[in-house]
């Protein structure tokens, strides 16, 4: 088994140059006797290392899109393509192997697993991948002391602050190297200065690691730094803006 | 390049992780949490204490009625039968010995007998523990302090009585166990025991029903509190089997160490609680076999209900979507 090499080398430039890739994609749900639709028809093309923010009031089918594009969640109707690959042809095998090598998560509530040490929650997907104990203890440690956290590995999450749970989130959703990052509303509970220290941290790991990342958020802070904003109103695309334009925008919101 | 091309290519099947790692991680999860676990063991614990409990006083009554049965023919009773008939005249004759003696003595005779310095006790206290002396103790005393060779003879005396109290004691025990367990309402006679037995079963079934339902509430509590942390591990590539695989080795862990530690409270309370109300009579034919047959009925049940227990709210964790998982409110 190839469990400890490198994300697959396979020439994704040479097959396509998007990382996410959705076609038409619809989702209802079943509220009782109502049908539900979060999503009415998205298409997206999201390219390799771009850092995209999702944005769009709550019940817009925002967090069902961001679900999608994590391959938590399967489209009704239409494709999504993570990877190239078409999720709902994968079997739960190979979705596992995805949201374990393919994604990295970052959640809102950090998520870690209380009862572990910061370098055992690092290590947790390595361990997962396959990985033997003692490698992914190197590389875990590795990773913490990239997101300063090198003084804090034997720590438990109980005794560490918000942003330096969120710092092991992230260093746990890098662990295996993903193609894409998917960062859940990463500065929900995040105080301000909190908050811009974790944006700045993805995004130098954004740029030198050429992941993907895709945020879902509310936060001002992580807009300035996206280069495609993506606003989702009534389970549809209501505008794709580029920083460019964004900018401008930030300016008069926030009123400086 | 058609579609599957590129899946194979691209995608894999994650593997497996060996069983050990499952242990590893079940383990250093049950020692972190050793405090909250230990609230979801006090149920497995307490019904586990309550069934064996019942069960083991039940097999210690049913012990002392078959020594009550089988005493009268053992050879520890008809030692003792034998032992009263020949100490009896003993005990008859060193008393006579004594009153005749102390009869002879001279009405100013001196009192200065130390009787603490030579029997360790004072003839008062030795007359509380059996039973009246031949005569009374200012005239031992008096009998003692002026004839000096009657020491021995009182110490034969007191030697012979003491063993005669005991054997009596013993041949008299199973009327006297038949007293105390009419005392506490436990049925003594066959037709008694049948009559009883019924209710007896119905209190075990009642213990197993509080031991299912504590133990199940108990899985219950531990899987629903973790949905979060479930969802958390699918997103990072745990597969369902591991995830049920995880929680059946936790809550055979926490099952087991419940099922032990419940086992011994209930079987401790039972012990002490037949002790205190039979006293020696409880450990003359304690029935080991069927206590021990009881603990292994208690360990498998224990262990069956708690991984039992697990197996429905571990299967239904692990096949949530990991996003509902993570949606609980915790």
């Amino acid at each position: 088994m190839s469990q400890t090499t490198a994300p697959t080398p396979v020439t994704a430039d040479s097959l396509s140059e998007y990382t996410v890739r959705t076609i038409g994609v619809k989702r209802s749900y079943k509220m009782g006797t109502e049908e539900v639709h979060a999503l009415r028809g998205v298409d997206i093309q999201i390219n390799r290392g771009e850092y995209i923010s999702i944005m769009g009031p709550s019940g817009s089918g925002k967090s069902t899109l961001f679900n999608m594009i994590g391959g938590l969640d399967k489209p009704s109707e239409g494709k999504v393509y993570i990877d190239e690959v078409d999720i709902a042809q994968l079997d739960a095998y190979e979705l596992a192997w995805m949201r374990c090598r393919k994604i990295g998560y970052i959640f809102q509530t950090f998520n870690l697993i209380p009862v572990m040490t910061a370098i055992e929650n690092v290590m947790l997907p390595m361990i997962f991948a396959g990985m033997n104990t003692a490698d992914a203890q190197d590389k875990a440690a590795e990773i913490l002391k990239r997101v300063e956290l090198g003084h804090r590995m034997v720590n438990k999450p109980s005794e560490m602050s918000g942003g330096q749970q969120q710092r092991v989130a992230i260093a746990r959703a890098f662990a295996n190297d993903p193609a894409i990052i998917l960062a859940d509303e990463p500065t929900g509970n995040l105080d301000l200065t909190t908050g811009t220290l974790i944006i700045e941290l993805l995004r130098q790991l954004n740029k030198e690691r050429g992941v993907t990342i895709i945020s879902a958020t509310h936060d001002h802070k992580m807009l300035a730094v996206s280069d495609r904003i993506i606003w989702i109103r009534d389970g549809q695309i209501d505008k794709i803006e580029r920083r460019e334009d964004l900018n401008i925008q930030v300016g008069t919101i926030d009123g400086h | 390049m058609t579609n599957r091309d590129i899946k194979s290519k691209r995608v894999e099947r994650q593997v497996k992780l060996p069983t050990s790692k499952a242990v590893e991680i079940a383990w250093k999860s049950i020692r972190q949490r050793l405090h909250r676990s230990l609230v979801v063991t006090s149920g497995i614990i307490l019904a586990m204490a309550f069934l064996m409990y019942i069960l083991s006083s039940d097999k210690a009554i049913d012990g002392m009625r078959n020594w009550m049965r089988e005493a009268a023919d053992t050879a520890e009773i008809q030692s003792a039968k034998k032992r009263v008939e020949t100490l009896q005249p003993q005990v008859l004759a060193l008393a006579s010995e004594i009153t005749i003696a102390a009869a002879k003595l001279p009405a100013n005779a001196s009192d200065t007998f130390d009787d603490k310095k030579s029997f360790g006790q004072e003839f008062v206290e030795i007359q509380k523990e059996l039973g009246p002396l031949p005569v009374s103790p200012d005239v031992m005393k008096k009998l003692l302090a002026t004839r000096a060779e009657m020491v021995n003879t009182f110490t034969q005396w007191r030697e012979a009585t003491t063993n005669l109290k005991e054997a009596k004691i013993i041949m008299n025990g199973p009327q006297n166990l038949v007293a105390m367990m009419k005392g506490n309402g436990v049925p003594t006679t066959d037709a008694e025991i049948r009559n009883a037995r019924t209710q007896t079963n119905w209190l075990i079934a009642l213990a197993l029903l509080v031991a299912f339902a504590g133990i199940l509430n108990s899985m219950l509590m531990s899987v629903t509190e973790r949905f979060r942390e479930i969802g958390t591990m699918k997103c990072l590539g745990a597969l369902d089997s591991f995830i049920v695989k995880l929680f059946l080795i936790e809550s055979f862990f926490q099952g087991g160490a419940g099922t032990i530690m419940g086992i011994l409270l209930g079987l401790l309370l039972s012990m002490v609680g037949v002790t205190a109300q039979y006293g020696g009579y409880a450990w003359k034919m304690y029935p080991y076999p069927s206590i021990a047959a009881a603990t292994g009925l208690c360990l498998v049940v224990g262990v069956l209900l708690t991984v039992g227990g697990a197996v429905y709210p571990a299967w239904r964790a692990a096949r949530m979507h990991p996003i509902e998982a993570m949606r609980v409110e915790t």
